[in-house]
């Protein structure tokens, strides 16, 4: 498994931890707790595990050698990167215009569903770049030894 | 010119007529009826569904093989996609925690808030990508034919 599969799984781990934390955590704190929405919204402090996917560069060391990468992994994280924010552009999409056709054009909605939005966006184009890299290299270390 | 700088110009030529009629329209609108007649105005925005037939024309030419397009215009297009999308995501961070930060946690927006921030993202991706063809390539036909 080589540098950028490691990133990619360090990644994919720390979003899924944190969206998944997140929502049990506001789930509790609605459903069995019985918080009011806007409190039980402050389990959404969990998405900052999330971050610790940035450690990635810091943990897995630049491989020894000239040659760190060639133009294959550069192909493949240009695509990767692609599907990134096609993804991310998908959610925005979904999560800008639902709310207009089911609300309806006089409705009003809270502003703090704007910074929902980009967190989704934001969480949603790491993940599947990570994704994306790990499909194109294969989930092991076949072809991306190095 | 090449291919990429002709869609880069129709691009830009589509998305500057349909401000301009916009603008002109909602303040006609808006000097006989006032708001929010005036934004009736903003249904000429329909427009910009062409580019869509901008990018369909010129990627069935390349397609069909008519237009020579090598390693380095795939390049210049990547770069322009990348330029586009770095400051969609600064559009976009901007539009969505700014409102939040001035106006506190829970103050309601308008609905149509949300659509406008999305068509205003495509829009604003489109005029870089074009421009940053434009640029790359120059802004007429040089040494790019």
């Amino acid at each position: 498994m080589n540098r950028i599969q490691k990133m990619a799984w360090w990644m994919a781990i720390w979003v899924s931890a944190g969206v998944t934390l997140a929502a049990i955590a506001v789930a509790i704190l609605f459903l069995v707790i019985g918080l009011p929405w806007l409190i039980a919204r402050s389990g959404q402090a969990f998405l900052g595990i999330a971050g610790l996917g940035g450690l990635a560069s810091l943990i897995f060391k630049k491989d020894k050698g000239k040659v760190t990468c060639d133009e294959r992994d550069l192909l493949i994280n240009n695509r990767a990167a692609v599907a990134g924010f096609c993804a991310a552009f998908l959610v925005t999409g979904l999560a800008c215009m639902l709310p207009f056709f089911i609300l309806g054009t006089e409705a009003t909605i809270s502003v703090a569903w704007l910074p929902d939005i980009f967190m989704a966006a934001g969480l949603t184009a790491f993940f599947v770049h990570s994704i994306a890299i790990l499909v194109q290299y294969g989930w092991g270390g076949k072809n991306g030894e190095k | 010119m090449n291919s990429s700088q002709k869609f880069a110009w129709t691009n830009l030529f589509i998305i500057a007529i349909t401000l301009t009629l916009v603008g002109t329209t909602v303040t006609i609108l808006a000097s006989k009826h006032g708001f929010p007649q005036a934004f009736d105005g903003l249904c000429l925005f329909g427009l910009l569904g062409f580019l869509g037939i901008s990018s369909a024309v010129f990627q069935k030419k390349r397609r069909q093989g008519g237009v020579k397009f090598d390693e380095r215009d795939q390049l210049i297009y990547e770069r322009s996609l990348t330029a586009a999308y770095s400051v969609f995501w600064l559009f976009f961070a901007a539009v969505c925690m700014v409102p939040w930060f001035v106006t506190g946690l829970s103050s309601p927006i308008p609905s149509y808030t949300l659509p406008i921030i999305l068509g205003g993202g495509g829009v604003l991706v489109t005029v870089v990508q074009s421009v940053s063809i434009l640029v790359q390539y120059g802004w007429r036909a040089k040494d790019n034919e």
